[in-house]
């Protein structure tokens, strides 16, 4: 079901609330098993097949978790068992997301014969199933406490997140579920979640749905596209996705909120990082948490402890000479946005995007120790014009990884990259001539009607950089569970008063009157 | 990781401030979930698709979604398009505007989105697989490509223009049917560059003068192939009558239909006219035996093309073709009766639009494609089952 849909604004939402609170007001197990349920009901309607898989992923993931805990004296027999719970779920995981795609990758190659359709991918897969990882790796760690089943259900299924994320620590979520002060109704859940919801229904329906359709046709063939078309359609799918995922995040903390839950910040103006690390910890905040914590870290220590072995540095102190800092900092960045990359799909545009990132992200990390960090610390802070460059280049690093991340297969993404550097010659400004001699109306719908996508740009641009994000507009009423920067906008903070209501009101009956598209969320593919 | 740098205010203002805000929300909750029972009750549900199957794959599901709308929907919709084009000049994903009143067909533009790049090449097989299958029982085939408007109509793009790729397909087309032998009508030449206008202005379709036009070249093309002897049928060819309003598609599909004047292109005033074959009467009034199967898109039904056809070739034409056929449906359709074609016919016009060839692949193209790929598979297959 999607959030954007008559189907869930007018029935499963409106049901799904009343019942809850209406059962928290019997018990807290009914009022769980109410949530519970009807989060099953929001993910098998799309395909009631795939409830089925759910079910066993989340019986086995939770007896696994059992087994684990069971072991905690036994370190080999946990070890054991969650080396085999990790593997079952990625072998479910590489089975639909990636099978396919290897196995006609390898007939091309003649290494197999003949070739597979590709499977249908179970909405929500990667997320449900990193989530569960992450729980069974929590679970060897000692830092699971809590064992019910229902709150375990609960806590995979939640329906705001079980799509698209956030992803959740089984530590953050648990201890809310388990406290009765969240089963009562609040009006302030009601009041605060209502406008972060409609704050993000807004960024998917006004905004990345406005903008998709540009996007979409210039990556259908980037190889019409000339200097402006390919800058416009990089352009409009980095703000397509931003707005798209980033209005999905909101309103899985809107809703949430409104069932008395917090989740963490998913998005925090990723487009104002004035550096590629600046970039990751605003963008995705759960994947880059997520990633840091199960595929960073380990990865970092596991070279560390080789290092201390043979005897040679480790640490910061490691990171100060060339061979040490590729291998402290490189090498652990790259095979982790390799892998996060390919989390994204199968094909090589996904590893290229990921080895992009990682890339970057070292070359900024060693900008900073070798070039900074050498600096006295007084010459250390950069002037506002700098700091517009910085997020000028880091803006435009993202757009190349976005061109790996959006085409369909390195051709495509290659032939915008040509586009942008201008390497297919430059577009005139034919319509403009046009113009001239028409009446007023006709001249401006001639000249705005063909740069819309332009227009669009500007906007969208224009809010990504200048104007407070959703939590910062909430400010201090936020429900995120760590907040956002300082909103330095008086205007654009939001109160619980009559001007706010009018305005949340009328965006949200904009909203409504274009619901009825009803497009999918870009991150529901992955 | 972000720090937590907006702590909640001290001076937050009480929870009475949320009550308010909370109950409108409350009772939207409610409003909504109303409507919601009421759209619910009146959802016309085909029952093809309420099946247990289609409960079970989603589509059921999908159908429901889809059925849901809002009191006064259509006028909300109509309003936002209106508004839309007057103020923006936008006309929605799949119409765009070029000069002033000009309305196009955005998939004769560009390439539509989602589309993978081999379906010209698919379909060029397609072609060939069928055109060899009547080959087989002696009846000819030729291809008629009816150009896109943003081809023939390109002075009023007003600075919009078709992609190269797009630009390409038809001489591809025209290319591999000429090393394949398969006979062809280009109707580039007879329709561009003309004095009048050859399609309507707010409709991806031929007018009159257009249609005529395509329609004589096809027949002269199709006479070659019939041995160059036209036909004795007569036709009664009516006057033009006076012109009369006429809803262009491209205005429906911009969901401007009922926008008043001034908040859509302005409708087309037509005129219309009549063809009919002359019949001699009496009891013996046999009509002479079908030789020519058009097997067409909606062009073929539109503005009299199969009638100034039939006209052309001096016999009546058994017309098959169909609306929303794009490249193949009414093919597909012809040959799914081929056994019961009468044993006079001779020739196939197959007729489809230039964009139809770059459109993805309809479910029936699919099928036919994993037939010619697969034919041994398919044959085991029919066998088995």
């Amino acid at each position: 079901m999607l959030f954007n849909s008559y189907l869930f604004l007018l029935l499963f939402l409106p049901i799904a609330l009343m019942g809850y609170y209406a059962a928290g007001r019997i018990s807290l197990k009914l009022a769980a098993l109410w949530l519970c349920v009807s989060s099953f009901i929001f993910y098998g309607w799309w395909n009631p097949q795939f409830v089925a898989l759910l079910s066993c992923s989340i019986v086995f993931n939770y007896v696994v978790g059992l087994l684990i805990l069971h072991f905690a004296g036994s370190p080999k027999k946990q070890l054991l068992v969650t080396s085999v719970g990790v593997t079952v779920d990625l072998v479910v995981l590489f089975h639909y997301k990636y099978f396919a795609a290897l196995f006609n990758f390898l007939s091309e190659w003649g290494l197999t014969h003949g070739a597979m359709d590709t499977l249908i991918l179970p909405l929500g897969i990667s997320f449900f199933t990193f989530t569960q990882i992450g729980f069974l790796l929590d679970c060897r760690s000692g830092l699971v406490k809590e064992k019910g089943f229902l709150s375990y259900v609960l806590f995979v299924t939640f329906f705001p997140h079980l799509i698209a994320g956030p992803i959740l620590h089984h530590k953050e979520m648990i201890p809310q579920f388990a406290d009765p002060a969240n089963y009562r109704f609040k009006f302030e859940n009601l009041s605060i979640g209502g406008v972060l919801f409609v704050i993000g229904l807004a960024k998917k329906v006004l905004l990345a749905d406005g903008i998709a359709p540009y996007a979409d046709a210039g990556f259908a063939s980037p190889d019409d596209l000339q200097f402006w078309g390919s800058w416009a359609t990089s352009l409009s799918y980095a703000l397509q996705i931003y707005f798209d995922f980033s209005g999905y995040s909101d309103m899985a903390l809107g809703l949430a909120k409104m069932f008395g839950i917090g989740f963490p910040l998913n998005f925090n103006s990723p487009y104002k990082a004035a550096s590629i690390i600046d970039f990751w910890a605003r963008w995705h905040i759960t994947l880059t948490r997520y990633l840091t914590a199960y595929l960073y870290y380990p990865a970092a220590m596991a070279i560390s402890r080789a290092r201390e072995k043979r005897g040679m540095t480790v640490g910061s102190s490691a990171a100060k000479s060339p061979g040490g800092f590729a291998a402290t900092i490189i090498l652990p960045t790259l095979f982790t946005m390799g892998l996060a990359g390919v989390w994204h799909g199968a094909g090589m545009q996904y590893l290229v995007f990921g080895i992009w990132h990682g890339l970057c992200l070292s070359i900024n990390h060693g900008w900073r120790i070798f070039v900074v960090g050498k600096k006295p610390p007084a010459q250390r802070h950069s002037g506002s014009m700098t700091q517009m460059a910085c997020v000028l280049i880091t803006f435009a690093a993202v757009l190349i990884g976005q061109a790996f991340f959006r085409a369909d297969g390195m051709g495509k993404a290659w032939q915008l990259i040509e586009g942008m550097f201008g390497m297919r010659g430059f577009e005139g400004l034919e319509s403009l001539g046009h113009a001239v001699g028409l009446s007023f109306g006709d001249a401006w719908r001639l000249v705005i009607g063909h740069h819309l996508q332009g227009v669009y740009i500007a906007l969208l641009l224009a809010i990504a950089w200048f104007t407070p994000n959703a939590h910062q507009i909430l400010g201090g009423f936020s429900p995120a569970l760590f907040k956002t920067l300082k909103n330095p906008s008086q205007l654009l903070s939001w109160r619980p008063s009559l001007g706010w209501m009018l305005a949340t009101l009328l965006l949200l009956a904009l909203c409504v009157a274009n619901v009825h598209k009803e497009t999918r969320f870009l991150y529901f593919q992955f | 990781m972000t720090q937590r740098d907006n702590p909640p205010s001290p001076a937050d203002p009480p929870t009475t401030s949320h009550r308010a805000t909370a109950i409108v929300w409350m009772v939207l909750l409610v409003a909504g979930l109303a409507v919601g029972l009421w759209s619910l009750k009146h959802a016309e549900i085909k029952p093809e698709k309420s099946t247990h199957d289609a409960w079970m794959n989603g589509i059921a599901e999908t159908a429901i979604n889809q059925s849901l709308r809002l009191p006064g929907q259509s006028w909300i919709e109509m309003a936002g398009a209106a508004a839309r084009y007057r103020l923006l000049g936008d006309l929605g994903e799949q119409v765009v505007l070029g000069c002033p009143q000009w309305m196009f067909y955005h998939d004769g533009l560009r390439v539509q989105p989602g589309t993978r790049s081999d379906v010209v090449k698919q379909r060029l097989q397609l072609l060939e697989h069928w055109h060899e299958q009547l080959q087989a029982r002696n009846v000819q085939t030729l291809v008629v490509a009816v150009p896109d408007k943003a081809r023939v109509e390109e002075e009023y793009l007003c600075g919009r223009t078709m992609t190269k790729t797009m630009q390409a397909r038809y001489d591809e087309l025209s290319r591999t049917l000429a090393e394949r032998n398969i006979a062809f009508a280009d109707l580039r030449p007879v329709l561009e560059a003309q004095p009048e206008d050859m399609y309507f202005r707010t409709d991806v379709h031929m007018n009159a003068a257009g249609s005529q036009r395509a329609a004589e070249a096809v027949a002269t093309k199709a006479l070659t192939l019939l041995g160059g002897k036209r036909g004795t049928q007569r036709f009664d060819i009516s006057p033009p009558s006076a012109p009369e309003p006429r809803m262009g598609d491209l205005l429906v599909l911009s969901g401007l239909k009922d926008a008043p004047t001034g908040w859509r292109p302005d409708i087309e005033s037509v005129s219309s006219q009549t063809i009919t074959p002359v019949r001699s009467g009496g009891l013996l009034d046999d009509t002479p035996p079908v030789q020519v199967l058009l097997a067409g898109s909606s062009n073929g039904l539109r503005s009299n093309f199969a009638e100034w056809l039939g006209n052309d070739l001096g016999q009546e034409v058994w017309n098959l073709s169909m609306d929303g056929g794009q490249f193949s449906g009414a093919m597909v359709k012809a040959l799914a009766q081929e056994a019961r074609w009468p044993a006079s016919l001779r020739l196939v016009i197959w007729e489809f639009s230039e964009n139809t060839l770059s459109l993805p692949l309809t479910d029936d193209e699919k099928k036919a494609l994993k037939q010619i790929t697969a034919p041994v598979l398919a044959s085991a297959n029919t066998q088995g089952g």
